[in-house]
């Protein structure tokens, strides 16, 4: 933690930590040691269609310019499989700096509404049932836009027919605790 | 054997028939698998689009009850997995976010030491069961299946984990070879499905899931490791095929449906009634491949 | 106010430093105190005391007012210790009575605030020291007139070759059977692209016929004992099954040898004969008999189709290994270096497919003499594209983190070579940064772009053979982000060439073990000071030149081997060395016999007299480190110019005011 701090120190811009506060809880290095190698990107499945490339988001990030970065949705299209973060070579912490991102596009609704909806709808069943509940996702999430529900008609037909959509809600004794948690979170983390 | 077990949301919902052959497979191998009480989502790759600190404190809190339980902590799903191993990494790693997350953990109740131990299911099989006990059970060797072992992406969890390399892993290999399947040099073992770009995303999901399925060539059925890969890799065949301008009509199964067909369990018991696309065919051609074999059904013996 | 002695009189001398100093000290009232101690005859300060006048100030006030110690408040003793002791020694003071004190690394350097009452604590400890400071005298020993080289690549032979030229006598010990080392390997060098073996070979003559060196190869040293200027070595002669004296090389033995193995020396690309010279300018031409392929050694007599064919009959199977011991006054380690195993990184593709190959593999392709006489083909097949990617094991926390500085540049010369030789060829060369420093470099890497190269700026991710298009079947594709476009590319070639890490030789450890020499971070061998002292080592008399002491091309190999000769020759021509004299010595008759500082001395300077039944410091080895005297249960063991006397009076100084802490640090 004392190593981090004084990276953050010397980062490029002061601004970037009160724009991105999970910086001092970044396990790995930041952004300041990326040698703009490439390789996270070589090694990225959706890299071809993000606007500014893992590495480039990485530079953006060293030149204190988060907002470009925020505003490129890159950050939507990580899936987290760390293969970035695995392999580089001075052991950035990539994908988490890429999280961080897509946290500030979701959150300053830089997203197409729709996958604003499908994070919101997944994270309101957790908080609710303590799992996540099928069911009332999809109200949650198509109730606002049934237009696309014609896309998802064929697989949530499949899931139905197959007895793959659980009807019932789950339950989980520690669902209130659960609850708190969200709560708690967004206190400490100063969400709404 | 006993083992507690975290199932995750996608195993009990959307890939319920992973979860049910799950048990079967186990129950077949004698071990018992006993479902962790109260466990909660892991926040699979959503959470971490919310909250730092619930992407991290989500799967500490199964952690935590599996401390309370005084066992190990098993789990069949690679995401979870992944979440999980990840909360322990971080945890140890950074005192500031053990601190947090506790003191989130403390609004149910429970506190996460940090002593947990996670096994993945790929783990148990090959290293705790071992691979001649599975070889043992086995009635009915997939002589003449070809299939694709795909791990999934997720590669930071072997990098924790160290039960197999990251880049270049082999347990789940041996593991269909010693069902007597013919495993086939699969490329994109570990590449990523997308996971949830194929919700969020149609079009990128979709042509990862369609380079995939594309890999595979003319594998008779792709093997799976993960939950939410089984779905992902069985339910958008279709829109897949659209964007890699061709027809893809590839079995997807998860590895215990697998272990469990080669088991000769019931299919329904391991839930090959639930996979969009019909394994029927794949029957078929063990059949064959048994007849071709001499005669008697043997079981095969790991490389 | 330190008391000090009454007989004594101690000059204390304040450097500046320049500002690094005085910019946080203030020196004169440092200098006002330290003429209020007791003791102190005189107190002076000047801005750079290690310069002539500052010297000159010293040696006149020792000259003139007879003093009995000088004390330096300045930089580290690390710095100018042996310069002060000069200093004393010419105005006949004998050098042990001076004693520096740091104000400058432990005081100015990391204090903003207190540094000055801080450098008063710590003269004045200083000045109390000085007090008891004893005479002492270094001992002489004679050098032994002759150099051991162990290695004999480019930078072993070219050490051997100068120190002889010199009139010295020189042992070369070599591992393989011949001597030329990686460098007999390549093909064209850069930036000149003169052909490797034109440049070596007549070395590897000349220390073949140099009447100074005595020249071991097959063989390998396996101890060392001694210290600077006296050092016994012992090294193994493998048998070689093949008389040196008898053998002239004519090749009949290994043109009927029937069995073949795997060439070591063409990268396992070729073959060669269980008796076998690694190459044929081999020096010496004589060959080895491989025990592990020979049938005649594995079966009993079998076959013996060598012996049959030697007309001078030089095949001699009786033959055993031998042990060889010389005196040497120095030592030149010179063991070169190994090259990285691609095989961890996976995703390249090193063991899946055959057409991706090492760098030091391709030489072997390239070289007229190599496995297939020269011509590129791999797989069977003439590659028309080529894609050359760097860094691989390089720059890389996972596996090394350092540069390995000659790729950038073998990678060029690779892009060269293959134009010339396969026509239309593409070369596309995968780099992060390129890294032409040298003389020559730069203009290398334009003439590079002339040929019609492609740069594409991005490490990449993976080598596949998966084709996704039909313009991809059957090649290879290199995927990475070309970070100059920003996207993702798919580059189609025939041949990959990886360019991996140099790196420390595998049994670097043990090396280093067996010359008494530390290893860096980065696993090299670990030289005296990174900048001023490149070759010599913590062990006086032992130099490391060449790849063991990092990654390195030729000329600076070579340059390095001059060097190495230099140090050698300079201790050997001196005829003698002088012995630090501050060292620990066994008081007998307070040695109990007890044994316990004989196992911890890190040096193996303690011997036990059983006779006696006392312990023994030999002074030549004893690096003063004070290990012994602390675990000396009965007090018996003195660190001389360490004395308890000493330091208590030290510590006594520091203590005897109080001063309160200073306010910030």
């Amino acid at each position: 933690m004392g190593a981090l701090a004084t990276t953050l120190e010397k980062a490029w811009t002061p601004h970037t930590l009160e724009r991105i506060p999970s910086l001092r809880y970044l396990v790995g290095n930041d952004f300041s040691l990326c040698y703009q190698c490439g390789l996270c990107t070589g090694s990225c499945r959706s890299a071809y269609a993000m606007k500014y490339t893992p590495r480039q988001v990485m530079n953006l990030l060293q030149l204190g310019r988060v907002d470009e970065a925020v505003a490129s949705g890159s950050g939507l299209l990580c899936t987290a499989c760390f293969s970035c973060t695995f392999r580089c070579p001075r052991g950035v912490a990539i994908t988490d700096l890429m999280g961080a991102i897509q946290r500030l596009s979701l959150a300053e609704k830089h997203a197409d509404p729709h996958i604003q909806r499908f994070y919101r709808a997944f994270m309101r069943t957790v908080e609710r049932h303590g799992r996540f509940h099928e069911i009332e996702f999809l109200v949650r999430y198509y109730a606002l836009n049934p237009l696309r529900l014609r896309d998802e008609l064929r697989v949530g037909l499949t899931l139905l027919t197959k007895g793959k959509i659980v009807l019932k809600a789950p339950k989980v004794k520690s669902q209130k605790g659960i609850a708190a948690m969200f709560r708690k979170a967004a206190q400490i983390e100063g969400r709404p | 054997m006993r083992y507690v077990y975290y199932p995750g949301c996608s195993a009990s919902g959307t890939s319920k028939e992973a979860e049910e052959s799950l048990q079967a497979a186990m129950g077949a191998l004698g071990v018992e698998w006993t479902e962790l009480e109260d466990w909660n989502c892991c926040g699979a790759a959503i959470a971490i689009g919310t909250s730092y600190l619930l992407s991290v404190a989500l799967p500490a809190r199964n952690l935590a009850l599996a401390e309370r339980a005084e066992s190990d902590l098993v789990t069949g799903c690679s995401r979870c997995f992944l979440n999980l191993i990840r909360a322990i990494h971080y945890t140890h790693e950074n005192a500031s976010v053990h601190e947090k997350v506790n003191e989130l953990l403390a609004e149910t109740g429970v506190q996460y030491s940090g002593k947990a131990r996670l096994r993945h299911l790929l783990d148990v099989i090959v290293n705790d069961i071992g691979l001649d006990v599975v070889a043992e059970r086995v009635t009915q060797p997939l002589d003449g299946l070809r299939v694709a072992p795909y791990y999934g992406c997720c590669q930071g969890m072997w990098t924790y984990a160290q039960f197999d390399s990251v880049e270049d892993p082999h347990c789940f290999d041996q593991l269909l070879a010693t069902l007597g399947a013919q495993v086939v040099d699969y490329p994109l073992k570990t590449a990523c499905c997308g996971g949830t770009l194929s919700m969020s995303r149609r079009s990128v999901g979709a042509k990862l899931i369609g380079d995939l399925l594309a890999a595979a060539g003319d594998a008779d059925c792709i093997v799976t490791a993960c939950p939410l890969c089984l779905f992902n890799l069985n339910s958008f065949q279709r829109e897949a095929g659209r964007i890699k301008g061709t027809h893809f009509n590839i079995p997807v199964l998860f590895l215990t449906q697998m272990m469990g067909m080669a088991f000769g369990l019931p299919k329904k018991a391991l839930g090959l009634q639930r996979n969009a696309v019909p394994v029927d065919g794949l029957y078929k051609k063990i059949a064959a491949g048994a007849t071709v074999s001499s005669g008697a059904a043997s079981a095969s013996r790991p490389k | 106010m330190a008391e000090g002695k009454s007989d004594v009189k101690i000059g204390v001398y304040v450097c500046h430093c320049g500002s690094n100093i005085a910019g946080t000290v203030d020196v004169e009232k440092v200098t006002e105190f330290a003429q209020e101690q007791g003791s102190v005859a005189v107190a002076r300060n000047y801005k750079f005391m290690c310069s002539e006048p500052g010297q000159a100030l010293i040696k006149k006030d020792i000259e003139e007012l007879g003093l009995d110690g000088v004390v330096v408040a300045a930089c580290s003793p690390r710095m100018h210790e042996p310069t002060f002791r000069r200093v004393c020694e010419e105005a006949g003071l004998n050098p042990y009575r001076l004693h520096m004190c740091n104000i400058r690394e432990q005081c100015s350097w990391v204090h903003k605030n207190g540094a000055t009452e801080k450098a008063e604590a710590l003269i004045s400890a200083a000045i109390s020291r000085a007090c008891y400071l004893e005479p002492l005298e270094r001992r002489e020993v004679p050098v032994a007139p002759a150099v051991l080289v162990v290695g004999g690549g480019i930078a072993g032979i070219q050490a051997a070759l100068k120190v002889a030229d010199a009139g010295r006598k020189v042992y070369l010990v070599e591992r393989e059977p011949s001597i030329g080392g990686h460098m007999a390997q390549l093909d064209k060098t850069f930036p000149t692209l003169d052909c490797s073996a034109c440049i070596l070979t007549p070395r590897m003559a000349a220390v073949k016929a140099h009447p100074n060196i005595e020249l071991m190869t097959y063989s390998e040293v396996v101890d060392v004992q001694g210290y600077v200027g006296n050092f016994k070595a012992t090294i193994r002669r493998k048998p070689r099954y093949v008389d040196e004296s008898l053998c002239t090389g004519c090749g009949i033995c290994w043109e009927k040898c029937p069995w073949k193995a795997e060439s070591e020396f063409d990268c396992g690309l070729g073959q060669r004969k269980a008796i076998y010279t690694p190459f044929p300018q081999a020096v010496p031409n004589v060959p080895v008999i491989d025990p592990e392929h020979c049938v005649y050694i594995l079966r009993d007599g079998k076959c013996g189709a060598c012996l049959k064919f030697c007309e001078r009959g030089a095949i001699d199977f009786n033959q055993t290994e031998k042990m060889v011991e010389v005196e040497v006054g120095a030592i030149i380690v010179a063991t070169g270096y190994d090259v990285f195993d691609p095989s961890a990184i996976t995703r390249l593709g090193y063991n899946r497919f055959p057409n991706v190959i090492t760098s030091l593999e391709f030489e072997r392709l390239c070289n007229a003499a190599g496995p297939t006489s020269g011509h590129i083909v791999v797989d069977g097949r003439e590659p028309k594209s080529v894609g050359i990617i760097h860094c691989v094991g390089s720059r890389d926390r996972k596996y090394h983190e350092y540069c390995s500085r000659v790729c950038c540049m073998y990678a060029l010369k690779f892009a060269h070579l293959i134009k010339e030789k396969i026509e239309g060829a593409n070369v596309y060369q995968f780099y992060i940064d390129m890294r032409c420093y040298g003389k020559g470099f730069e203009e290398f890497y334009q003439r590079a772009g002339t040929e019609g190269v492609t740069f594409i700026r991005g490490r990449p991710a993976q080598v596949t053979d998966l084709a996704i298009s039909e313009e991809e079947e059957g090649k290879l594709m290199v995927v990475c982000e070309n970070t100059l476009v920003g996207a993702v590319m798919r580059v189609p070639v025939d041949m990959v060439i990886l360019c991996p890490a140099m790196e420390a030789r595998s049994d670097a450890r043990d090396v280093a073990r067996l010359f008494n020499l530390s290893q860096s971070a980065d696993g090299f061998l670990l030289e005296r000071h990174a900048k001023m002292e490149p070759v010599a080592t913590a062990n006086d008399g032992v130099f490391v030149v060449g790849c063991v002491q990092g990654p390195k091309d030729i000329p600076d190999t070579v340059a390095q081997a001059l060097a190495g000769a230099a140090e050698a020759l300079a201790l050997i021509d001196k005829g003698s060395v002088e012995l630090e004299a501050a060292t620990a010595v066994v008081d007998e008759a307070a040695c109990s016999g007890c044994k316990i500082c004989v196992p911890l001395c890190p040096y193996t300077a303690i011997t036990f007299n059983e006779a006696e039944k006392r312990a023994l410091i030999n002074e030549a080895l004893c690096k003063g480190c004070g290990v012994c005297v602390a675990a000396c249960p009965a007090a018996a063991i003195v660190a001389r110019h360490f004395t308890d006397q000493q330091i208590l009076a030290e510590v006594e100084a520091l203590l005897v005011d109080a001063r309160p802490a200073p306010a910030e640090v």
